[in-house]
């Protein structure tokens, strides 16, 4: 592993991952950590080198910190870092997985920047964004911690901290935490997303982003096309896809399955968080009904508008489906009887089956992968989420893909966003 | 030492049989003689001393508590020593002794690398009663008239005060007014605008499979819920498609009396200004109940009306606050509303708005033109694990029943939705 942040906080990190690995105390509500070590815990052992260690040198910070202009200062600390990454990338030998630890200077005076640019309008830019686009030029899985994890002003509690974090850095480095249990083999799920343009003068252009997994969770970030979209003009402020534009990402994330898992999927599953409109139904059905047999178009809807009460004090299950005449609704978050607690801290309310065109698979299966993919989220070890993975990462993946150059084609690494 | 046999086994197994004190790891055994296998060195130190005038006696335990294993720690000679001194009393105290007996255990279980033996099976399936926030409609319009309108702007229109009581939303699309009441009866609400006589009638369910009329459909049940929430005093805010109780004069609290969950009469607070818990000073911002209604359509033919209740923050009972100027105490109490503060807040809402009876009414003047909805929350059956009974809620005032009054306004109301097809055909070609 290596790490990159001043010479004090590759220090503080090394120290704080080392301490962890051994394991983590837990309490009434936060399961104790139990390690990474070659004897417990996920079995795996940390390997430090200072030949992978990239250092921040006080004057290079400081020439970064005093400039005065925002943007200049976000772009002047975004170039350092990116030197360093270089530098990482050109070694003989190369990290698995970088740590990059950020002091408070750092967060406060560079996390982000909002300046207006001739051609692109406003922009707003974070930090944090940009690394994980600027690192993937290198190809190097990151994660970012910042010094309070370190010194233990965060007050999260420490055995969850540990939890999240080796679970992503596992991920990360090429190791799968847990598999899907429930998902059909043979079946290619889909998640579509979209996001615009850095910067607001081209605030009607919008590109679609697809995120597709395997049955045993193994994911694939893909650019889609860009393409124009006037919420007054069109009168809804989602985006929908012409029905050339479903069929042309439908056929990219078909050719991109193929090239990876060398067979056609047997069925597909479509997962986006707005209804379709006849045309991008139209398309998504003429690109997969060409080539795939079975498949099913669904829109999860997240709302907080119907939500069922029980007389405990507790709200009902996650996993709890029910319907309102024709509404079918789904608790992804809910009650957990088998813990005996109620997990998450937001109101739980169920996600709603807005649209689903297809019938190839009764609405319980359906609903029974969308809480399987609940689970597949590697970057935290949190039990399951109120998303599937399919879309829970849209925005976050969008927010990173709008910092990568439409003449350069982004990783299609999951781990590369996250 | 009157420590029972079961209790000494589960502290020296937890203990790993190794003393607990922090940094010692003294193993507590020692090979013995043929004649006494094991030498056991270790001492089981009282937490809480067995009797008062001991060691951090001062306890309400009882004597039989004292030598539970709850109170007990596995400790060396040396250290059992130490945690009794005199002058150590006050470092090592109850708490103290407590939380080094955890740690070392979770360590040993650790280190043993432990599997909880808690069995995995579920618990098993039982059948419960779960509600909702959403309210049946019984009773929706029947027809929408629309007829060409004189004025162009939604507030030029002033309908005639009709029949006491009946209410006259109406919206303006397409160069039409569009109404509940028959507007080409001549002492309809709107007759100085419309022109009665080219007056359209369609059935309301024609209008529901066509997604434009439907959005007209749902922007008149929405100037009824205005209509309905201003009789009651509530105010619209706009921005956020909710409606909230303002104070009835600056600077005064308000509460409102309504039929609580469990008790037959309750007031309730619905316009405060919260204080500090510490020194009762008032805070900068004032709380108002506020609820947001929607209508929708869940079937071919069915409605329901769902309550989502919720908080307005102003500076003062009227000026609204932005959310991100009020800071995360504000935001988290608006969030914060679990499951059995949900079903206080629905109880309320449904209480007030039905006040206190079976169902609201809209009444549109003619007869099946009126718009009911029932105060009885939907609710289900659902087989499922469910939640332990421990957590169970009283919930005991599920029904209204009518009284005279709710009854003899109700009796007339046809609910009877097929009992006046036959004429549809023949009014039909008025279109
Ligand atoms: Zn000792
Ligand atoms: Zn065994």
């Amino acid at each position: 592993m290596g790490l990159i942040g001043t010479a004090e906080l590759v220090e503080a990190a090394r120290t704080w991952m080392s301490s962890r690995a051994e394991g983590v105390r837990g309490d009434l509500n936060n399961p104790e950590f139990p390690g990474w070590m070659p004897d417990r815990g996920f079995f795996s052992s940390l390997e430090f080198d200072d030949a992978w260690n990239e250092e921040l040198g006080q004057t290079e910070l400081r020439q970064v910190l005093e400039i005065k202009s925002q943007k200049d200062r976000f772009h002047a600390a975004l170039t350092l870092f990116e030197a360093k990454f270089r530098q990482l990338a050109e070694r003989d030998s190369v990290p698995d997985y970088v740590v990059i630890a950020l002091s408070d200077q750092i967060v406060t005076r560079c996390g982000t920047a909002d300046y207006t640019g001739k051609e692109t309008g406003a922009v707003h830019r974070d930090l944090r964004r940009a690394l994980k686009a600027s690192a993937m030029k290198f190809r190097i899985p990151t994660q970012i911690v910042r010094a309070p994890a370190l010194d233990g002003r965060d007050r999260t509690p420490p055995s969850r901290i540990a939890w999240n974090f080796f679970t992503a850095m596992y991920c990360k480095a090429g190791g799968y935490p847990w598999s899907p249990y429930g998902l059909t083999p043979g079946t290619c799920y889909v998640g579509i997303g979209f996001y615009r343009p850095l910067g607001s003068a081209d605030a009607t252009m919008q590109t679609s982003l697809v995120q597709v997994f395997d049955e045993r969770g193994e994911g694939l970030v893909l650019r889609g096309h860009e393409f124009e979209w006037d919420p007054n003009k069109t009168g809804s402020r989602s985006p929908h896809l012409t029905a050339d534009g479903a069929h042309q990402l439908m056929a990219l994330v078909l050719d991109r399955y193929e090239a990876a898992m060398k067979q056609t999927p047997a069925r597909i599953v479509v997962h986006k968080t707005s209804r379709y409109w006849p045309d991008e139904r139209d398309g998504f059905r003429a690109a997969i009904e060409s080539r795939v047999r079975r498949y099913d178009l669904m829109a999860l809807e997240v709302q907080s508008r119907v939500r069922l009460i029980t007389t405990s004090k507790y709200p009902p299950l996650r996993g709890t489906r029910f319907t309102f005449g024709d509404l079918d609704y789904l608790y992804t978050t809910g009650y957990i009887s088998a813990l005996n607690e109620f997990h998450g801290m937001h109101v739980p309310a169920p996600l709603q089956v807005a649209d689903h065109v297809g019938q190839d698979s009764s609405r319980d299966a359906l609903l029974k992968e969308v809480l399987a993919l609940t689970k597949l989220n590697w970057n935290s070890a949190a039990l399951g989420g109120l998303l599937p993975i399919t879309i829970k990462f849209s925005g976050l993946v969008g927010e990173i893909m709008r910092e990568i150059p439409a003449d350069r084609e982004p990783l299609p690494q999951f781990k590369f966003y996250i | 030492m009157a420590v029972p046999v079961a209790q000494q086994r589960k502290l020296t197994q937890r203990s790993g049989n190794i003393c607990a004190f922090p940094g010692c790891g003294l193993l507590l055994t020692a090979q013995g003689t043929p004649e006494d296998p094991v030498v056991v060195l270790g001492e089981m130190a009282h937490i809480v001393a067995e009797s008062p005038n001991g060691p951090r006696g001062d306890s309400p335990l009882t004597p039989e508590e004292r030598n539970r294993y709850e109170n007990l720690i596995l400790l060396c000679n040396q250290h059992h020593q130490l945690i009794d001194s005199e002058g150590a009393l006050a470092k090592y105290t109850v708490e103290r002794l407590h939380a080094m007996k955890e740690t070392h255990e979770q360590r040993i279980e650790r280190r043993l690398g432990g599997r909880s033996n808690v069995p995995t099976e579920l618990p098993p399936m039982v059948n419960d009663t779960v509600y909702s926030n959403v309210l049946p409609v019984t009773q929706m319009p029947r027809y929408i008239y629309g007829a060409p309108c004189s004025v162009g702007r939604e507030n030029e229109v002033r309908p005639a005060a009709a029949s006491a009581g009946t209410m006259t939303p109406f919206i303006l699309r397409e160069g039409r007014l569009w109404a509940f009441q028959d507007l080409r009866d001549t002492s309809n609400p709107f007759v100085d605008v419309v022109a009665c006589t080219e007056t359209e009638r369609f059935s309301t369910k024609e209008w529901w499979t066509d997604p434009d009329r439907l959005g007209w459909y749902v922007a008149l049940l929405n100037r009824s819920l205005n209509k309905l929430t201003g009789r009651l005093g509530l105010r619209l805010d706009h921005d956020h498609h909710r409606y909230y109780f303002e104070p009835e004069a600056a600077g005064v609290e308000r509460s409102v009396p309504y039929r609580p969950l469990n008790a037959s009469r309750a007031t309730r607070s619905v316009v405060w200004q919260p204080k500090k818990r510490a020194t009762g000073e008032a805070r900068n911002y004032w709380l108002h109940r506020a609820v947001s209604l929607r209508f929708f359509l869940i079937g071919d033919n069915q409605w329901c009306l769902s309550v989502r209740p919720e908080l307005r923050v102003t500076s003062d009972g009227f000026e609204s606050i932005q959310a991100k100027y009020i800071g995360r105490q504000v935001t988290r109490k608006k969030s914060r509303l679990f499951n059995h503060d949900l079903l206080g807040e629905v109880q309320f809402w449904r209480d007030f708005l039905g006040r206190s009876t079976p169902r609201i009414f809209f009444p549109f003047g003619t007869d099946r033109q009126n718009l009911i909805v029932s105060t009885s929350l939907s609710s289900g059956q659902v087989r499922w694990p469910g939640i332990p009974p421990e957590h169970d809620m009283p919930f005991k005032n599920v029904d209204y029943v009518d009284d005279l009054f709710t009854w003899a306004e109700a009796e007339g109301l046809s609910e009877d939705d097929d009992a006046a097809d036959e004429d549809d055909d023949a009014e039909e070609t008025l279109r």
